[in-house]
């Protein structure tokens, strides 16, 4: 099931931080402009009957897909994936991400704290999708570089 | 000026219930690529999917706009103020609310003072005709505000 939402962070006179937030229509590319219309709409009406100062909108499309946890005991958001990954037009490292619960199968046997790049299995199909969709500096694609299996100190 | 980025969010739970998430830098989305990031967006899913064990609870396709980093000058905007707003789902008739802080006071109705005044033409009815066209209830109908009420921390 799926729901537009729209939020706004507000900022008061001593810097505090507020939030305001609903439901919305679902977007698609259809709807595209008349939402845009009436999102900015209502930014201008609410910033009439408010003193604090907009600092961020947020909008888009929530899906809910479950609310089972996993079946697998060995899924435990204690381990993670990390990815790191840099700018593919400056070269600059990237903020790495973290992906919970990693299946520890896909470990390179060769380089055990790593996943598996380059064997043609789910890993690279992952790369594969990651690269085409995750940006960096708002338009640059990206490369990654490694996938380390992390976890909590010891 | 204003900056604008594309945000892909995906909320899971491990096997003891945990939630975790992850947020993805992805491009902004426009009527004109959003068909494609659908696709490209599913396809990452889908190789999430085959390399974490945990269950996928619900994603996020958002686009976040930063609008400013400054405070206001108005030394009455306060958080510690909001405007509750009422609302109902004008089918399901389900009541719903939001708050909006920071309000300016002058818009408080004279006559009931707690609350702020709707129906004299002035900028709180033009909120409420903006809220009523774009937001939707959690089931996705239309809603009705009902009345706008000043509060704030508890005395």
């Amino acid at each position: 099931m799926s729901i537009g939402f729209y939020s706004v962070d507000v900022k008061d006179y001593d810097g505090e931080a507020a939030n305001h937030r609903f439901y919305t229509t679902v977007l698609t590319a259809a709807n595209w402009a008349a939402q845009a219309t009436a999102r900015g709409d209502y930014n201008v009406a609410l910033s009439a009957i408010i003193l604090g100062t907009v600092q961020r909108q947020r909008y888009g499309i929530r899906t809910k897909v479950s609310r089972a946890a996993a079946s697998d005991a060995l899924a435990q958001r204690e381990l993670k994936m990390l990815v790191q990954y840099h700018d593919d037009s400056t070269g600059e490292v990237m903020k790495p991400l973290l992906l919970p619960c990693p299946d520890l199968t896909n470990l390179d046997p060769a380089d055990r704290s790593h996943f598996n790049i380059g064997d043609g299995d789910v890993i690279d199909a992952f790369v594969t999708a990651f690269e085409a969709y995750i940006i960096a500096n708002y338009s640059h694609a990206v490369v990654i570089d490694e996938l380390t299996l992390v976890g909590r100190r010891l | 000026m204003s900056t604008l980025e594309g945000q892909y969010t995906v909320d899971w739970k491990d096997y003891d219930g945990e939630p975790t998430s992850t947020t993805f830098p992805v491009a902004a989305l426009t009527a004109a690529n959003f068909d494609a990031q659908e696709v490209l967006r599913a396809a990452l899913q889908s190789a999430l999917d085959a390399i974490l064990l945990g269950q996928i609870q619900q994603y996020e396709q958002a686009n976040l706009i930063v609008d400013s980093v400054s405070a206001p000058d108005d030394p009455l905007a306060q958080r510690e103020l909001a405007i509750r707003v009422n609302y109902v789902d004008g089918t399901a008739l389900k009541p719903h609310r939001t708050e909006i802080p920071c309000p300016d006071l002058t818009n408080l109705d004279s006559n009931a003072r707690a609350y702020f005044a709707i129906g004299d033409g002035d900028v709180i009815d033009a909120w409420v005709t903006k809220f009523e066209a774009y937001a939707l209830s959690e089931d996705g109908n239309a809603v009705e505000v009902q009345n706008m009420i000043l509060k704030g921390r508890n005395l």
